[in-house]
């Protein structure tokens, strides 16, 4: 019980590292995958006006506000929501409603983890020439040439279970399994190279948070980010070269950028631009207060998160607008590449863009690339939405940093591989805890600190030793304006989804439905144990 | 390449990119820390384990 006298928490070691970092941490899969697919469908060119737009009265706004609840969490030792909560809200519900800020990183990581290590997969594939080979021709129809990296990635996580192994025939056969009306249908059996990336991936994650904030975290994110734009942008400038029969990458910039204004008119595309905004700057998922919580009392948070969200911008908008969508267009044309896009994120990076890759020349090495380019963004997104449960153990229960990255991992272990055995369980996660949950916590957060802690306090607090003055607009903004903006997007979003998630009814929702609820029930009781505690000890 | 679609990836590109220059501006010329590196940080980690 020595340690819980210990008061020091852990603090960034240099302005850049904190800066590289929370763009490590908003620098994810969408920026490359996520965002050409949300420009394409969505008027192109002037799909970027409500982004814009959404840039400055949703995503600016709530990431001030998130880092200026870390920083102040962190002053008094917390660096999570539960705690930053109820420093800021005298209430016994701040603590409850701050279980959602544990629970969603740590079901996303869950997940997150997973998808992460399916770039490592492919990276490796991809260099040692594994993936299918493509003879690309100009009049063959794109579905064709796509259906064996298709069957690629459905081999790869083990979609396809028509002959069931060993352990699976065993456990269909079980009471338990006849009793829920299982089938093979119902369960993945990945391929050993995507369990064995998983391995390699989770324990990458569990090495760097082992190393802690400033030579771990801060450490790794000052080469990944380099190498990651440096990758980038090589991409880019190849990419940009491309040129078949079919069209050419410049034609693929026409049609992504070419505006279509009638979409302008159409709510959706606001919704769609906005929700692309949170995304990418990951708001609401709970890392951002817990990477603030490592600054220092009077040091910049201003002018730091408005560096670090245009790095995620120039990433986003210049690289992973110029690599996917323009590679589709050169060589499936612009109806193949708007069917590509239609067909998801995922498509595009795990099937179409081997595809591409693997009919140029060193396609073996651009493929790697490009997967090795993702998986940095993945690792660096996901070691931040691991660090708010270990910091919750180091901060709350005064465990060490190694005991705290030890239970946090064996719970994100444990519970990863029912996604990765289970079907719809990713699905299921994704909506309750991705999706609806960070916009519902994102809503939760600013209401907190922009009415109920005081506008004036709050607005005060993000200003506190800025470097730059915000402009007194962006007051208006957040108490207003950004509050109305999510509570639109959580409004029209359940109504879109909500009636399809809940009629699906298949046994293996119902399970990862109850295994959320178990999580979330679980954190809630470790909330309520640590109050105790520090009650105990008058903390 | 139209010359709407390079228009709007112009400004797009332009206001990413001098709103990042803007920002590493300010950073380099804030003179209240003389670098990148905060001073006296490393004094602070936790050593606990």
């Amino acid at each position: 019980m020595k340690k819980q006298s210990r008061v020091h928490r852990e603090l960034w070691g240099t302005r850049i590292g904190l800066i590289l970092a929370m763009a490590g941490n908003a620098i994810g899969l969408g920026n490359f995958l996520r965002f050409p697919v949300q420009a394409a469908e969505n008027g192109g060119g002037a799909f970027m006006i409500p982004y814009i737009i959404a840039f400055f009265i949703i995503g600016i706004p709530l990431m001030w506000v998130e880092w200026a609840m870390g920083r102040y969490g962190g002053t008094q030792g917390h660096g999570t929501a539960p705690d930053v909560f109820s420093m800021l809200w005298k209430s016994s519900a701040a603590r409850i409603i701050g279980v959602f800020g544990l629970w969603i990183p740590l079901v996303v990581a869950i997940y997150y983890t997973y998808i992460e290590s399916w770039c490592l997969g492919y990276a490796i594939h991809s260099l040692l020439g594994s993936t299918p080979h493509l003879t690309y021709s100009s009049e063959t129809n794109h579905v064709e040439l796509l259906k064996p990296f298709g069957d690629f990635l459905a081999v790869y996580i083990g979609s396809e279970t028509g002959a069931a192994n060993d352990w699976l025939g065993l456990f269909l056969n079980s009471v338990l399994a006849k009793s829920l009306g299982a089938t093979a249908k119902d369960f993945f059996t990945p391929s050993l190279m995507a369990y064995g990336a998983f391995l390699v991936t989770f324990a990458l994650n569990v090495f760097i948070l082992m190393r802690g904030v400033s030579k771990g975290i801060e450490a790794f994110a000052k080469i990944a980010l380099p190498t990651l734009f440096v990758l980038g942008l090589f991409l880019l400038a190849r990419i940009l070269l491309i040129k078949t029969p079919n069209g050419s990458a410049i034609e693929g910039l026409n049609f992504l950028w070419k505006p279509n204004f009638s979409a302008l008119s159409d709510s959706k595309v606001w919704i769609a631009a906005a929700g692309q905004i949170f995304f990418t700057l990951s708001l609401g998922f709970g890392a951002i207060i817990t990477y603030a919580s490592y600054i220092g009392k009077n040091q910049d948070i201003a002018l730091s998160g408005l560096t670090a969200s245009a790095l995620n911008e120039t990433a986003e908008v210049i690289i992973g607008g110029s690599v996917a969508i323009p590679a589709a267009v050169a060589f499936f044309g612009v109806a193949g590449a708007v069917s590509i896009a239609q067909s998801g994120a995922f498509n595009l990076g795990f099937v179409s863009l081997p595809a591409i890759f693997a009919s140029m020349p060193g396609g073996n090495f651009l493929g790697f690339a490009w997967f090795f380019l993702l998986f940095f963004a993945g690792l660096t997104s996901s070691i931040a939405i691991l660090q708010p449960i270990v910091a919750f153990f180091q901060d709350e229960f005064r465990f060490s940093r190694r005991r705290s990255v030890l239970i946090t991992s064996t719970i994100i272990f444990i519970s990863a591989n029912v996604i990765i055995f289970l079907d719809k369980a990713l699905d299921e996660m994704d909506f309750w805890a991705g999706t609806i949950g960070v916009v519902l916590f994102g809503f939760v957060e600013i209401v907190i600190f922009m009415w109920i802690f005081g506008g004036k306090r709050a607005w005060d607090e993000i200003n506190r030793d800025g470097i730059i003055s915000l402009p007194k607009a962006f007051y208006y903004i957040m108490r207003y304006i950004t509050p109305l903006y999510l509570l639109i997007i959580l409004s029209v979003w359940s109504y879109t989804y909500l009636p399809t998630v809940l009629t699906e009814t298949d046994w293996t929702v119902w399970f990862a439905r109850f295994y959320l609820i178990v999580l979330f029930v679980l954190l809630a009781l470790l909330v309520h144990i640590s109050g105790k505690r520090r009650a105990g000890y008058g903390g | 390449m139209e010359a709407s679609a390079f228009m709007f990836m112009f400004i797009s590109w332009g206001f990413i990119v001098s709103l990042l220059v803007f920002c590493f501006y300010k950073l380099f010329n804030d003179t209240r820390e003389k670098t990148f590196i905060y001073p006296g940080n490393k004094k602070k980690g936790r050593e606990d384990d």
